[in-house]
């Protein structure tokens, strides 16, 4: 009988578990484990119920689906909930050039903010499930809670100081410090979902990485190899370990501020 | 006069110059409405956005981000359909977050005729001491394509050698943003200023490029930190910005004014090429904009011939602004003689030349009396030929070789000073049969 009862409270415990997921399409912010990151994080607890009352949550995105296109009319912001989205623009010579990489808990399409149309496509790298924050009712809602409004200009601000930095890296920096900077990036926001920060699998092709930051694939591979010769970090295809987080964030950032 | 004048005969003759107070000698009186809220006007506008440096560090307002935001939606709407060709915001992150400075940014462009790519000059006053990479990257995501730097008061007074290193690090670095333009502010006429550390920095900023330097005294741009009480005397004063001055203009750099130092690639010394160049109370621009609108605490105005100042004290410019009142704590209209005067010391501090014949015909003035007497004058008190400050040529145009560009602000402090004696001694006749002929 005591036997029972424990299976009954492991088996509570799991369901009590798994309907706080993230993963959970019915798993409202009040219950997020992401909220912490996520918009809710500025809310006070009474304000969060009027923040889920705007959201809309779907069905999840398959590998490959869009989730909007580049100037489609911007309507609604999208908070990761599961999965990657990552960010592309076509070039004036009709290239794919990915301009980011977005993990739970992180807001796409700001990019439509000032003109009204997105400027980038969005698409779902693997099984990924987002929900849906119309951006004018979050605009209304800003007005009754000023914290979600301040919350919201910090992720903005963000997205903006990331974008540059992007093109910064880009413009100057050497295939080590282009490859470096991306992992550390990845690193540092799996810390801020609670997720190790040494030990990931990298969601993206390396294809796409090459893209993101402008290096052909063969030149990833190898610089990955190379870190791996110098002890940096371990490489087992997609899954990534770094092992000397330190050395990895100074060949990131070599001569910053 | 002769006393303080000799003192501040080598001097800064930008920024601010000439005061409101100064070309009409009188405290300034109430607010009143400004010129532009008059008519229709799309001429380009300059906006200067003051985040006061006093208050480091001694808490600013939390709502002070809130009450900018609100004196920027308050604007009367014949601003707000001007083109903004100039932005300055001094001091960004002094008490502000980046999602204040987002959200603020949001709010100028959703009131404000703010313009896209590099058609604007846009600029942030960043401590460099002080600026992470996140807020440069910010600044320069949000629109911001100029910097000026500026360095903390105590890295310029007493650990000038420390500055040099840093400096480069931080210069070189932030040369990876792709800004149009760098700039540095730099502040001399500290007591603990020796001038082999000046001359070692100012290598340090040749070396490193900076397309733009300001020099700024340290009495008038940092009176209020305990370090200024500690400034040089004039003697000293006069040294130091003889000294780089010199350094600047011998290592290539034009002057405007003669404490604006640009490299000759620079679009503001394009612009005094093609004597396109404009200026307001806030600086040189070349993008066309003559009037300025001042936002945030102590910011100062000048829309036509209305100059106006905000309230100073953070704490009480919130509280007006919380309480839908104006921060403006004063304005003054320049009258006739005034305007004319701010003409021709504009056309000195942009071109360091003045065509007498086009002014006298374009604003009916007798001009070549009141240039004579004041340089006769000014000579006197220096004790040197009024042919070495300045050269004319044929009575039509007046030159002003290196050593005239160097006494630029005694010239104009002489100028608006023989324009007022002579306002004043004919105040009981008619002052506009002197100067205008009607």
């Amino acid at each position: 009988m005591p036997q029972l009862k424990e299976t009954a409270r492991v088996t509570m415990d799991k369901f009590a578990s798994d309907t706080r997921c993230h993963t959970n399409p019915q798993v409202s912010c009040g219950n997020c484990r992401l909220n912490s990151i996520c918009l809710p994080i500025s809310l006070h607890i009474d304000d969060i119920d009027k923040l889920d009352d705007i959201i809309q949550r779907s069905r999840p995105l398959q590998k490959g689906d869009y989730l909007y296109r580049a100037n489609d009319e911007f309507v609604s912001v999208f908070a990761v909930r599961s999965g990657t989205v990552k960010a592309i623009n076509i070039t004036n010579d009709g290239q794919e050039q990915v301009t980011g990489f977005y993990l739970p808990g992180e807001i796409v399409g700001m990019d439509g903010l000032a003109t009204n149309r997105h400027t980038n496509s969005a698409i779902a790298l693997e099984t990924t499930a987002v929900c849906e924050i119309p951006f004018t009712r979050l605009e209304e809602l800003s007005i009754k809670i000023p914290s979600l409004q301040r919350h919201f200009f910090q992720l903005m601000s963000k997205e903006i100081t990331s974008d540059q930095q992007l093109i910064t890296l880009l413009s100057k920096n050497s295939a080590e410090e282009r490859v470096a900077a991306l992992l550390v990036s990845i690193s540092s926001r799996n810390q801020r979902r609670q997720l190790s920060s040494t030990a990931f699998r990298l969601p993206m092709s390396r294809a796409d990485i090459g893209n993101y930051l402008g290096l052909t694939v063969e030149t990833v591979s190898r610089v990955l190899s190379r870190f791996q010769k110098q002890g940096v970090l371990t490489v087992d295809k997609k899954e990534i370990e770094i092992v000397e987080l330190g050395k990895l964030q100074a060949v990131a950032n070599p001569i910053g501020f | 006069m002769s006393a303080a004048f000799e003192s501040h005969a080598t001097r800064a003759a930008s920024g601010s110059y000439p005061s409101p107070a100064l070309l009409n000698q009188s405290p300034w009186p109430t607010p009143r409405a400004a010129d532009s809220d008059r008519s229709l006007n799309i001429a380009p506008l300059a906006i200067c956005i003051n985040i006061p440096l006093q208050a480091r560090g001694a808490e600013l307002p939390p709502a002070l981000a809130g009450a900018l935001g609100r004196e920027i939606a308050s604007q009367p709407h014949n601003l707000r359909q001007r083109p903004v060709s100039q932005l300055m915001w001094r001091n960004p992150f002094n008490d502000f977050g980046l999602g204040d400075l987002t959200a603020t940014m949001h709010q100028l462009g959703s009131h404000f005729r703010l313009l896209p790519g590099d058609s604007h000059e846009y600029c942030a006053e960043v401590d460099i001491f002080q600026t992470t990479e996140e807020q440069v990257a910010l600044l320069k995501g949000l629109g911001f394509n100029q910097l000026l730097v500026t360095l903390p008061p105590a890295a310029l007074s007493s650990k000038l050698d420390d500055v040099a290193p840093v400096l480069t690090q931080r210069i070189r670095a932030l040369r990876d943003y792709g800004f149009a333009s760098i700039g540095i502010k730099l502040v001399y006429g500290f007591h603990a200023q020796k001038p082999h550390q000046l001359r070692h920095l100012i290598d340090t900023i040749i070396h490193l490029q900076f397309e733009r330097v300001y020099l700024c005294d340290a009495l008038e741009d940092y009176h209020w930190d305990p370090l200024a009480t500690a400034c040089a005397n004039s003697s000293e004063l006069q040294d130091h910005f003889t000294l780089l001055f010199n350094a600047l203009r011998n290592n290539g750099y034009r002057v405007l004014g003669n404490d604006c130092f640009v490299l000759p690639k620079d679009q503001l010394a394009v612009a005094q090429r093609h004597y396109r160049l404009r200026r307001t109370l806030l600086n040189y621009n070349a993008s066309n904009a003559a009037d300025l609108l001042g936002l945030g605490p102590g910011a100062y105005g000048q829309l036509g011939r209305t100059y106006q100042r905000n309230e100073p004290d953070p704490q009480t410019y919130c509280h007006k602004v919380g309480n839908g009142e104006s921060p403006v704590i004063g304005s003054y209209s320049l009258d006739e003689q005034g305007q004319l005067l701010r003409l021709v010391i504009d056309q000195l501090l942009c071109y360091h030349r003045l065509d007498i014949t086009y002014m006298e015909s374009r604003y009916k003035l007798h001009l070549m009396p009141l240039l004579r007497q004041s340089i006769r004058r000014l000579a006197s008190e220096l004790s040197s030929g009024s042919h070495a400050l300045v050269q004319f040529k044929d009575r039509a145009c007046m030159h002003l070789p290196p050593i005239g560009i160097l006494h630029l602000r005694a010239i104009c402090d002489a100028l608006v000073m023989e324009g007022l004696l002579d306002q004043h001694k004919t105040t009981s006749t008619d002052t506009s049969e002197r100067y205008t002929k009607q």
